[in-house]
């Protein structure tokens, strides 16, 4: 697609489009206004564009400077005067584009250097699949295009990585990016929560150009016996139990990425077994004569340093050198980049969005304000909206936004979308049930409730799974686990948690069965399915089997 | 005038002179003929941006940059700007040969001189 591409150029002025109709003609410009401007003149207009036309552009060309009336710009925080808005108008329009359409390519119009200005070139840099042309000549811009075009091929999903602006972060993509090509074992460390399998899958395997399977072992849930089947294989008969053949994860993941978690969870007498594998690239399984080559990338993941275990002596040196510990990359925490949190945070709001039930929401709540479907909804973290804000404000009091940035995020970034998923989804509810109730909505700030905020940073982490039921129980009771929680409203919320999740396993997910179970009308099942949302459980993922 | 204000002034004439001085003439395919190029050095001194001339835009940035005039990189930046005005002399003399090279290097030159002084007024 390196020729032919759709071009679509968000520029105020006209001497880009036509310098890239007169040199570019390998291209189409678009022209998204039948003008024969053959652009787009700001941020409102290309957001419209796009939401009307999402398909429609392969590349998006954006200019930084925006010389537009005031009304017509996007909210840049950082800018603190009307001529710092207009000359980084672009980064505004970047940010809007990243969080609605990640997967879309962008060439920005600028230099890194001018980007630094308001403090956002570590910000762009650290963008999937963005561009900065950085020398303003057709030359360098037709390369950037390519680049754009091969990348977003090769590796789309990467367009819904969300690296951050932490420089931390931009050399971890950096590293990994390089890292990805050839079949050198990568070592991913970092906290739960702060994406190794994510990664491994979108970016490591993404971009490795392998066209075998990516798969998963994830050895905190397997019983150390079986490591070494699930691990290798086993032939019929091989255990006790094993009453077929059983093909191993590196026999899967042939040509293409074994992504092993918790790896320092492989027993000392198996690692000389994993050590001979990655040597010699062939694997016996267990009670197997001959032994099977495998072409396997392997990315073997830790949540603690794996040199510790070495030291420790419950992981073989060998086995640690083998897995190439210079190519060891780190993952860092959340709380040690809290600059990151709001980035963060709002690019979670899109993507919770992305569920139709809670866009479903936000259209109900838009409309009841007069804003039409698809608004856009911002985080506003403890403090008022520079300038005319559009679409939807979640208004996050300032003690709350302070606890947040307080909190140490021990689930990381799993952790904090969940946070925001329940943000997004209990203000949006309470938004709906006041207009459903006759109460008029004047603005499109919606506040926040802090004490919420306290209650979800206090039970997120500590909500456990819900137990099954056993045999013999009265088919409509549930057993719940009820632990410790910082608060009596913890504690409630995880109850209910439990109760809702068992009791729609036990329906199949039929909400109408539900709504009659405990609100004797099955007509009610939408109720049911704002409850679901308002407790975190996403529907898409319990009818995935999560 | 304050940093802030000089920074800002300082980045419009990045943008208008460092950008769009030299994009013309940067912007010909390589194969441009003289008449081409001479079109591109018009509209690079004369329509740079927003449709004022180069020399405009200078005589209002060199009022409010008055406050750095004695500054040693604002007086590079005052000659690399004066070199790519210069070549405005020769526009009307349809015998007067231009090169191609030259006149690229002068009107780039200007950017990385405007940045020179915005690092000189950003570290004291």
């Amino acid at each position: 697609m390196a020729e032919g591409a759709r071009l679509l150029l968000i520029d105020d002025g006209e001497a880009y489009a036509k310098a890239i109709r007169k040199r570019l003609g390998e291209h189409t410009l678009l022209d998204p206004l039948g003008d024969a401007a053959h652009r787009l003149p700001d941020g409102p207009a290309a957001l419209d564009w796009l939401a009307a036309n999402p398909a429609a552009a392969d590349v998006v060309l954006l200019d930084m400077r925006f010389d537009v009336p005031a009304e017509r710009l996007l909210p840049l925080p950082e800018a603190t005067t009307l001529r710092r808005q207009r000359r980084f108008q672009g980064v505004a329009i970047l940010r809007a584009l990243r969080e609605r359409w990640p997967g879309l390519p962008v060439v920005v119009l600028t230099a890194v250097e001018d980007l630094a200005l308001v403090d956002a070139g570590d910000e762009v840099a650290g963008l999937s699949l963005t561009y900065v042309l950085d020398s303003d000549d057709l030359d360098t811009l037709r390369i950037r295009i390519q680049t754009a075009l091969i990348e977003a091929q090769r590796g789309g999903e990467e367009g819904a990585i969300l690296w951050g602006r932490d420089p931390a972060m931009t050399e971890v993509r950096r590293r990994l990016r390089m890292m990805a090509r050839g079949r050198m074992p990568v070592i991913l460390e970092g906290e739960t929560g702060t994406g190794k399998s994510y990664l491994a899958e979108r970016l490591l395997h993404a971009a490795s150009g392998r066209k075998g399977a990516f798969v998963v072992l994830d050895l905190s849930t397997v019983p150390t016996d079986l490591i070494p089947a699930h691990l290798f294989g086993a032939r019929r008969g091989a255990y006790t139990g094993a009453v077929a053949d059983r093909q191993g994860v590196f026999e899967l993941a042939d040509g293409g990425t074994l992504f092993i978690d918790e790896i320092q969870n492989v027993p000392l007498e198996v690692q000389k077994q994993l050590l001979l594998v990655l040597q010699d690239r062939k694997v016996r399984p267990l009670g197997a004569s001959k032994e099977v080559p495998v072409d396997v990338k392997v990315v073997a993941a830790s949540n603690a340093p794996l040199a510790q275990a070495v030291r420790a002596g419950r992981f073989r040196p060998d086995l640690y050198m083998r897995l190439s510990p210079a190519t060891r990359v780190v993952l860092p925490p959340l709380r040690t980049r809290p600059e990151d949190l709001a980035f963060l945070a709002q690019r979670f709001v899109g993507q919770a969005l992305a569920d139709p039930d809670l866009a479903d929401l936000r259209d109900e709540v838009a409309r009841g304000l007069g804003l039409g479907g698809d608004a856009p909804v911002h985080l506003q973290l403890g403090r008022e909206p520079d300038g005319q804000a559009r679409g939807l404000l979640l208004m996050v009091p300032a003690p709350a936004w302070k606890r947040l940035l307080r909190h140490p995020w021990p689930g990381n970034l799993r952790e904090l979308a969940m946070v925001v998923r329940n943000i997004v989804t209990f203000t949006l509810v309470a938004a709906v049930e006041a207009l459903s109730a006759g109460a008029p909505l004047r603005s499109n700030r919606l506040q926040v409730d802090a004490g919420l905020i306290d209650e979800l940073l206090a039970g997120a982490m500590v909500l456990p799974d819900p137990p099954e039921a056993e045999e013999g129980d009265d088919p409509e009771a549930f057993k719940v686990r009820v632990e410790p929680q910082r608060t009596l409203n913890a504690v409630s919320t995880s109850v209910e948690r439990q109760y809702f999740l068992a009791l729609y396993r036990q329906v199949d997910g039929d909400f109408g069965a539900m709504a009659e179970r405990l609100l004797g009308d099955r007509g009610r099942g939408r109720a049911i399915r704002l409850r679901l949302n308002q407790l975190g459980l996403k529907v898409r993922d319990l009818k995935d089997g999560g | 005038m304050e940093r802030d204000e000089l920074m800002d002034v300082l980045l419009d004439l990045k943008h208008d002179l460092g950008k769009h001085l030299p994009r013309p003439v940067r912007w010909l395919p390589p194969d441009a003929s003289a008449d081409d190029l001479r079109a591109a050095l018009r509209q690079a001194l004369e329509r740079t941006h927003g449709g004022r001339s180069a020399a405009a835009l200078w005589a209002d940035a060199e009022g409010e940059l008055a406050s750095v005039a004695q500054r040693p990189a604002f007086q590079a930046l005052a000659l690399a700007v004066q070199r790519a005005l210069a070549w405005g002399a020769r526009l009307d003399d349809p015998d007067a040969a231009l090169d191609r090279a030259a006149v690229e290097a002068d009107l780039l030159a200007v950017g990385p001189a405007v940045a020179a002084l915005m690092d000189a007024v950003a570290h004291g």
